[in-house]
């Protein structure tokens, strides 16, 4: 009998590979580009800005918040078993 | 040569007053996983990683009784895991998988708790993980989930309800004549009113049903023992005729009913493990946690139909105050050093700070007022970390006003605190010694990594400071981020990746290993199962070089790939966490060998989920997660010795969950998810 960890290793192997053609969320993927979008404006705005604390700490804030809206409830599920 | 235990990073707050005492304000819980509901209708949780089990009542309004120290004495646990109890005795059983054995508690209706007896550990016996447990018509079952058979096999043990061993299930056989089904990993278990077994089998992300005599019961909508096309199985429970699986989809509680067919979702969760039905109609218990809480849901699982999507009504949550000073939550990865070269944490007012903190503390207990019983599942623990992120910021403020900072940024061990939110740092790796450090990170930040280009990059603001590299598993952006000593913050430098499979695109990105031969930023992409090169330009632009790898089991290919290492030659190492072996690849992605196979063994190259993996002056460091252990070899792949030890005696450096480690210095930093804290292992050539 094959051990109990290939075969372990093969069912999961194949459910991930079932999985695979459905790509990632589409809405996270549209959530982290227009974040991408939000960072680049913050580089920017620091760059220019940079003397002006106060509106450099606000654009990191919108930035942060943004983010956070977006994919606070998902959280991570860290190392597995 | 050799690799010995010597201290961890992470303040224990465990420490309760008076007994009893109000459960708000007073509870910091540390990866709580198993509850139960006694004779009397009070709540029992497993504070697992606090080696101690607590009892509530049933409004979960006071804290009644703790029991229980570390250490494997008549009234000790090494993690108390799951609870049930006795239908008729006031006995409550505790899985003490640590100790590798299971506790009979005998309570009285005043809350005298005494130990009836200790079983499981005899040598006849020998449980190697007594995880679920559940009782009916006199016996008792133990899923007993490191337990390794003929063909590696776990197994369920048998024992009369007061702990007389009866037997072992090693395989079930299907009332329909299929092939035998095993099981691997086994944790949760649960009855049907039948008395029918449900057993979350992790290792092969089933639910198998069998009756006592190890026989499958099919469910007639699969025509098979099991359920499968669960995204994870950690646990199960019977709950209102319905089988709930936490985990089954991510974030959610996957219900089926007792023929095996979907249902539909509970949302709102994240990694729940343990549902315990509570003596109000329906509802439940249920802990998670990574989020250190219990709480109590309401729902009515007859109306959860046609694989829709549904939220539970949370009435209570309780334990989830996990950011004392020192404390860590949910940490996951370090970089840097510990110096003790450093002048020390300044703190200019310390009274002005402490009123301001007393301050946020009123304001945090007034949002969490706001958030009345009833509140849908999703929204209570969107609500939960929108306080706690605005918190973060709140003290990242305070200590910007008050110039409370470290004395010498550029040295000094920094820990990616993720269930805070924030990046801690200590100077002298003392227990208690981590400290907030700048601003709030995004949520889902694991991985960082330190990068000091050659040469000082357009815009780059102080080039003593190197640039920290930060991984976000759930936005797929890699953020460099930089030290600006106007703001007293880091501040994004440059940005990359993004979710998505495309190739410039990343997908769960977790650990990252700068290549020390040409300072390139290698990313493990374990969503899109590859290895992602990108290279910051003279110009401080950064573009992708190459990437490598798909998913599969071939050579070349990854299942997970979780970290990476490059050494001075520039030979990347790989933790292909699903295969259970490190593969080695050349600077240009070629593939050259790999090492290690899959098995149990805390003193080989068998690896079982090898997690994490760096180097130092020619020596690897393979942190592998099932086995508990740090295995080192060299770099040809040859296995040199190891630590191990799993459980969560903090003195003794056992592991649970450990996370990304880091080698400085002939010292090994090795973060534990659950454990909540850093150790620190000491390397000698």
């Amino acid at each position: 009998m094959e051990s109990v960890f290939k075969r372990a290793q093969g069912k999961k192997l194949s459910h991930r590979k079932s999985q695979e053609p459905n790509g990632v969320c589409q809405k996270s993927e549209a959530d982290s580009k227009q974040l991408m979008q939000q960072f680049q404006d913050v580089i920017k705005h620091v760059e220019t800005n940079a003397e002006d604390e106060g509106s450099c700490k606000d654009a990191l804030r919108r930035l942060y918040t943004s983010h956070e809206t977006s994919f606070s409830a998902k959280k991570v599920t860290g190392p597995h078993e | 040569m050799g690799i010995s235990y010597h201290s961890y990073i992470g303040a224990t707050v465990d420490q309760l007053p008076p007994l009893p005492c109000s459960a708000s304000g007073h509870l910091s819980l540390s990866t709580p996983v198993g509850s139960c509901v006694d004779k009397f209708g009070r709540v029992w949780l497993a504070d697992t990683a606090h080696n101690r089990v607590l009892v509530f009542d049933a409004n979960m309004d006071q804290i009644l009784a703790s029991f229980g120290t570390v250490g494997s004495g008549s009234e000790q646990f090494n993690m108390p895991f799951r609870l049930v109890t006795h239908p008729d005795k006031n006995w409550i059983y505790v899985t003490d998988i640590g100790n590798f054995r299971v506790h009979i508690l005998a309570y009285t209706e005043s809350l005298e708790i005494e130990t009836v007896k200790i079983f499981g550990n005899e040598p006849e016996v020998a449980l190697r993980g007594p995880n679920g447990i559940v009782v009916h018509n006199g016996k008792l079952c133990v899923a007993d989930e490191f337990y390794e058979g003929q063909h590696s096999e776990s197994r369920l043990v048998i024992f009369s309800e007061d702990g007389q061993y009866e037997r072992t299930i090693e395989q079930i056989i299907p009332d329909n004549g299929g092939e035998a089904v095993h099981l691997l990993w086994p944790q949760g278990l649960s009855l049907d009113k039948d008395g029918n077994i449900y057993i979350s089998n992790t290792g092969f992300a089933t639910v198998v049903r069998c009756d006592w005599q190890g026989k499958g019961v099919t469910f007639s909508a699969t025509g098979k023992c099991y359920i499968d096309g669960l995204a994870l199985s950690r646990g199960v429970s019977v709950i209102q005729n319905r089988v709930l699986i936490p985990g089954g989809k991510a974030n959610a509680i996957s219900v089926y009913d007792l023929n095996g067919q979907f249902m539909g979702s509970l949302d709102g969760f994240f990694a729940p493990v343990q549902i315990t039905e509570f003596n109000d109609p329906q509802t439940m218990l249920i802990t998670e946690p990574f989020l250190a809480s219990l709480q109590k849901h309401t729902v009515n699982l007859a109306t959860l139909k046609g694989g829709k999507s549904r939220s539970t009504k949370v009435l209570k949550a309780i334990g989830d105050e996990r950011d004392n000073p020192g404390q860590l939550h949910f940490v996951t990865s370090v970089v840097g050093d510990v110096t003790q070269t450093q002048s020390g944490y300044s703190s200019n007012a310390p009274l002005l700070e402490h009123w301001i903190e007393h301050q946020l503390a009123l304001q945090d207990q007034l949002l969490k007022v706001m958030q009345p019983p009833g509140l849908p599942s999703w929204l209570s623990i969107a609500l939960s970390a929108q306080t706690e992120w605005v918190q973060r910021w709140q003290q990242t403020m305070v200590r910007v006003f008050l110039n409370d900072k470290f004395d010498d940024p550029e040295d000094l061990l920094w820990m990616m605190d993720s269930g805070n939110y924030q990046l801690q740092a200590t100077e002298d790796g003392k227990s208690d010694s981590a400290r907030p450090i700048s601003l709030p990170m995004l949520p889902g930040s694991l991985g960082i990594a330190a990068l000091t280009p050659n040469k000082p990059l357009p815009g780059q603001l102080d080039y003593s400071v190197p640039l920290l590299v930060v991984s976000n598993y759930l936005s797929g952006i890699v953020t460099i981020l930089q030290y600006n000593d106007t703001l007293g913050e880091l501040v994004p430098y440059t940005v990359f990746g993004g979710l998505g499979t495309g190739d410039e695109q990343l997908n769960q990105p977790q650990g990252i290993a700068i290549d020390p031969t040409n300072n390139d930023i290698l990313i493990a992409d374990s969503g899109n199962n590859r290895i992602c090169r990108w290279r910051l330009s003279d110009t401080g632009g950064p573009f992708l070089v190459h990437t490598f790898g798909r998913l599969g089991s071939e050579h070349g290919e990854f299942h997970t790939p979780s970290d990476i290492t490059v050494d001075e030659q520039g030979q990347c190492f790989v933790t292909d966490q699903n295969n259970n072996r490190i593969e080695v690849f050349d600077s240009h992605g070629k593939w050259l060998r790999s090492f290690g196979k899959e098995g149990y063994g805390t003193a080989s190259e068998s690896f079982l989920l090898p997690t994490s993996i760096d180097h130092e002056n020619g020596y690897l460091f393979v942190s592998d997660l099932v086995n508990r252990a740090i295995k080192v070899f060299n770099c040809s792949g040859e296995f040199l010795e190891s630590f191990s030890g799993f459980g969560a005696d903090r003195d003794k450096g056992q592991l649970w969950l450990p996370y990304l480690l880091h080698v400085k210095n002939n010292k090994v930093y090795l973060p534990d998810c659950a454990l909540n804290r850093v150790n620190v292992y000491q390397f000698n050539i």
